[in-house]
């Protein structure tokens, strides 16, 4: 049996060369790190073109979460498409929002890798986590996650999300952009980057305020957080996306508190760029941008692939 | 003779004859005459009726889609229940296009009861009242595409209330079939071949059913072929017999279950703990050919058992009937058949299972075969009741043991009580009573007769001991036996038929048959059979004198039969 793209439902050369090249590297190194498979919860999409992607480096228990209209013709494809490949699909029903709000999806069906402590509350056990969230209220899906990470808190994961700023989120990302810079200190230096984000399109504010909000929610859970370089790119339809990847593990007493990165360090990660299926430094960085610090973020790529990433945008 | 002939017709209604040409208005009716059906003379509620008044039980439909993946030559199954969906999956031969358009028949197959498990054609559409939705999603070995047929059965069921409320015209099987079932066609990145039966939105009414893992675990366990639990000793045994008269395509199937958020797990047939070895029976004809196979293992304690308790029928691989269905084969010892539990594998190509999988049709085949097994039931009867009797002996002979053990040293030193001797004798007349029924022939029973003949051998030893004694009573005493007060009993047997002398015009028995040369058989036989009835004339059966005889006789009979041994 050979396993390949399945045609019937398409997927796009950018996300493609996300997951290839930029998602695949992080995850094969944290498997490494877990000696052993990775169990994973999240939007897979009905030609399962992540998990085929990422198929060495997954155990076969997969846990998605459907709710769209056609969502028996999606399930069907997905358990079609999963067990040619070896892969147990498990469908959570609803949005995936309400089973992370929940600990439950809309039939009060937990997760398989879930359990309730003595007060009933469900804590989940996945090592990777990829969320797609495609527009509506980002509060929303802030609170969503933050609930994710706090079902979360008691292992270590990998926790990738991609959001669609198709939709208008303006006023709640200006606010959100000046509880930033109240958190910056109100430096010169702060006001000047975060000047810099307001000038931009909303797909900046994005990059600029999520590691800054999950990190301090990680942390209120006593999760350390490690961002890595966000990525811009285009979808289907010309949808504006942007890709977010992180490192997420429970705290030692000794380091409880101490963020693995400052706010400072968050915002000051570069932004990456796909576009034609080639990853890339985005040609627009904000004042903060040092090479150095951006070869560092990409530690975990080979020094050569960190070279031609940043050669492109010059 | 050919038949009536008649004309084509043209356009017809229901029911009703064509509408006869003009000119052929005074023309005869031909006599006979065929008028063909329409499609919607036959209404769709037929697929309703049917599906609900076979598969009683929704989780019927599992069965009825295992045996199609069995049919197609699967080894495994896999059952995946999640959100509200459930995943049927098998790696069977897979449709092309063409048969999967021919599956959507009703009451049509092109499967053959002789070599299939499934042959009706409703099977298919068992899933009907359980949801909203079925997709059969099925590949060939090689072309990269799967086939899809969407079963809107959440439509076909409104459109069939629609009519029962007047809201629409009734709707015909066929436009029903046609309406609401599509097909299409997908490609796929890989060339092995299987098929899924996908079972979308699963009604509120039957969700409690279907979605209790315990319960569907049970049900496929009780209903499909499936292996033995790996710890089940006897499985190697059992599963060789099986697959030495089984063809390859009736042997349990894998069955994995993947039931919501818990982990995957593959099925197997959980067996009572403790029980015998099996025992297996071939049923044949008069031909010598096998019918039915059956095989048993029975309680290894004397009881009945807590689950699987008796025989069940099984039909290429699948269950039939229940497990009580063969009770009354242990006619007056039924109490006994739930000591057992079996299965009895039906292998006569002319038994044919009900719809519903509940019974046999009736046919002569079904009752011979019925006849014959029940027959074939006897061994696992008469071991079980020989099973009984023995372990009823044990308890007794293990007690009087007891007894003769404390009572010999007792003896030994002279302080045997007349209440004791009697004691001593009682419980041997009680284990002989009970050796007496075990059959000298059966392995099982052995031990018992050999321990019984052995306490035999001890009473005999204790009535010279005691014996020994007496003479001592008038002579000097042992120390024991001077302790002892006065009013202490004897330690003497009872011996009545040599102790007591006869009345002086009494004549002894042997002396009545003087006339008789007992070396002749015929005369010894009538002697004997006189001194039988006038016992039997003399002494009640239920009384002391005759229990004591018959014990007495026996007794002796029984040591001759030991001494000519030795």
């Amino acid at each position: 049996m050979t396993v390949g793209v399945v045609k019937g439902f398409e997927d796009t050369e950018n996300k493609r060369c996300i997951r290839q090249e930029y998602d695949l590297p992080i995850i094969a190194r944290f498997r490494e790190r877990k000696l052993r498979k990775l169990y994973y919860l999240g939007l897979v999409g009905p030609e399962l073109h992540d998990i085929q992607d990422w198929s060495q480096h997954l155990a076969k228990d997969v846990m998605t979460a459907e709710e769209d209209a056609d969502y028996e013709r999606k399930i069907g494809r997905m358990h079609s498409v999963g067990s040619a490949i070896g892969f147990d699909i498990r469908v959570l029903r609803g949005e995936i929002e309400h089973a992370l709000l929940n600990g439950v999806d809309v039939d009060g069906e937990a997760p398989l890798r879930s359990a309730a402590d003595a007060g009933g509350y469900r804590f989940f056990d996945y090592d990777l986590v990829n969320l797609d969230f495609d527009g509506g209220m980002f509060q929303k899906k802030v609170r969503s996650i933050a609930e994710l990470l706090k079902r979360q808190s008691r292992s270590e994961f990998v926790l990738l999300i991609t959001f669609n700023v198709r939709h208008k989120m303006h006023k709640e990302l200006n606010t959100a952009i000046v509880d930033l810079e109240k958190r910056l200190g109100g430096t010169e230096d702060a006001k000047k980057v975060v000047r810099w984000y307001q000038g931009r399109g909303e797909i900046f504010k994005v990059k600029a305020v999520v590691p800054g909000i999950i990190a301090a929610q990680a942390n209120h859970v006593n999760l350390e957080c490690r961002a890595y370089p966000p990525i811009i790119y285009y979808g289907k339809t010309n949808a504006q996306l942007i890709h977010f990847a992180f490192h997420l593990k429970p705290h030692t007493n000794v380091l409880r508190g101490l963020a693995a990165q400052s706010e400072a360090q968050l915002l000051a990660l570069p932004s990456l760029l796909v576009t034609r299926a080639q990853l890339e430094l985005n040609p627009e960085q904000a004042p903060d941008y040092s090479e150095e610090a951006a070869r560092q973020s990409l530690a975990f790529l080979s020094a050569k692939r960190i070279d031609a990433i940043l050669s492109r945008a010059s | 003779m050919a038949p009536p002939k008649t004309k084509t017709p043209t356009k017809q209604s229901s029911g009703k004859a064509p509408a006869r040409p003009a000119d052929a208005a005074t023309a005869p009716i031909p006599a006979g005459e065929k008028i063909p059906m329409q499609p919607e003379d036959i209404g769709g509620e037929l697929v309703s009726l049917l599906s609900e008044g076979l598969y009683k039980n929704p989780l019927d439909a599992f069965r009825e889609y295992i045996q199609n993946s069995i049919d197609a030559g699967t080894k495994d199954v896999h059952l995946k229940f999640t959100g509200r969906s459930v995943f049927i999956t098998d790696h069977g031969r897979g449709m092309t296009r063409e048969k999967l358009v021919r599956a959507r028949r009703f009451g049509v197959s092109d499967k053959s009861f002789l070599k299939d498990v499934g042959f009706r054609g409703i099977g298919i559409y068992s899933a009907f009242h359980l949801c909203d939705k079925m997709v059969i999603r099925t590949k060939v070995e090689g072309p990269v595409e799967e086939h899809l047929a969407i079963f809107d059965f959440a439509g076909m069921r409104k459109a069939l209330a629609d009519a029962r409320q007047g809201k629409a015209d009734p709707t015909g099987i066929l436009n029903l079939l046609t309406d609401y079932v599509t097909f299409e066609t997908l490609d796929v990145n890989y060339v092995g071949q299987r098929t899924v039966v996908e079972l979308h939105n699963i009604d509120d009414l039957h969700y409690g059913d279907l979605s209790n893992s315990a319960s569907v675990e049970q049900y496929l366990l009780d209903t499909i072929p499936i292996n033995f639990e790996p710890d089940f000793p006897y499985r190697k045994d059992i599963t060789a017999r099986l697959n030495d008269l089984l063809p390859e395509d009736q042997r349990p199937i894998v069955v994995t279950l993947a039931f919501k958020n818990e982990p995957e797990r593959v099925l197997h047939k959980k067996m009572p703990p403790d029980l015998t070895p099996p025992l297996f029976h071939e049923v044949k004809d008069k031909n010598g050919k096998v019918q039915a196979f059956i095989w048993g293992c029975r309680n290894t304690k004397p009881g009945k058992l807590d689950e699987k308790a008796g025989f069940v029928y099984k039909l290429k691989g699948f269950t039939i009937g229940r497990y009580d269905s063969l009770r009354s084969a242990f006619q007056t010892r039924v109490q006994l058949y739930p000591w057992w539990t079996g299965e009895v594998y039906v292998l006569n190509d002319n038994v044919i299972p009900t719809t519903a999988r509940d019974a046999f049709e009736n046919n002569a085949a079904s009752y011979a075969l019925d006849l014959a097994v029940r027959a074939g039931l006897e061994p696992y009867r008469t071991n079980a009741e020989t099973f009984q009797a023995v372990t009823r002996a044990e308890v007794v002979v293990d007690r009087v043991e007891a007894t003769f053990n404390r009572l010999e040293a007792r003896a030994a030193e002279g302080l045997l009580t007349s209440t004791e001797t009697y004691e001593l004798i009682d419980g041997e007349r009680e284990v002989q009573a009970h050796a007496k029924r075990l059959s000298r022939h059966d392995a099982a029973a052995r031990e018992v007769r050999t321990r019984a003949l052995e306490l035999h051998q001890r009473l005999k030893h204790l009535r010279k001991l005691v014996e020994k004694n007496e003479p001592q009573e008038n002579g000097p005493k042992s120390k024991t036996q001077k302790t002892q007060p006065r009013s202490a009993p004897t330690t003497a047997l009872p011996q009545r038929s040599s102790a007591t002398p006869l009345a002086p015009t009494q004549r002894a028995i042997g002396e009545l048959f003087s006339g008789y040369d007992l070396d002749d058989a015929a005369q010894a036989r009538e002697a004997l059979e006189i001194i039988i009835a006038c016992i039997d004339d003399v002494l009640d059966q239920s009384s002391d004198e005759y229990r004591d005889l018959s014990n007495a006789i026996e007794a002796r009979l029984t040591d001759k039969a030991e001494d000519d041994l030795t």
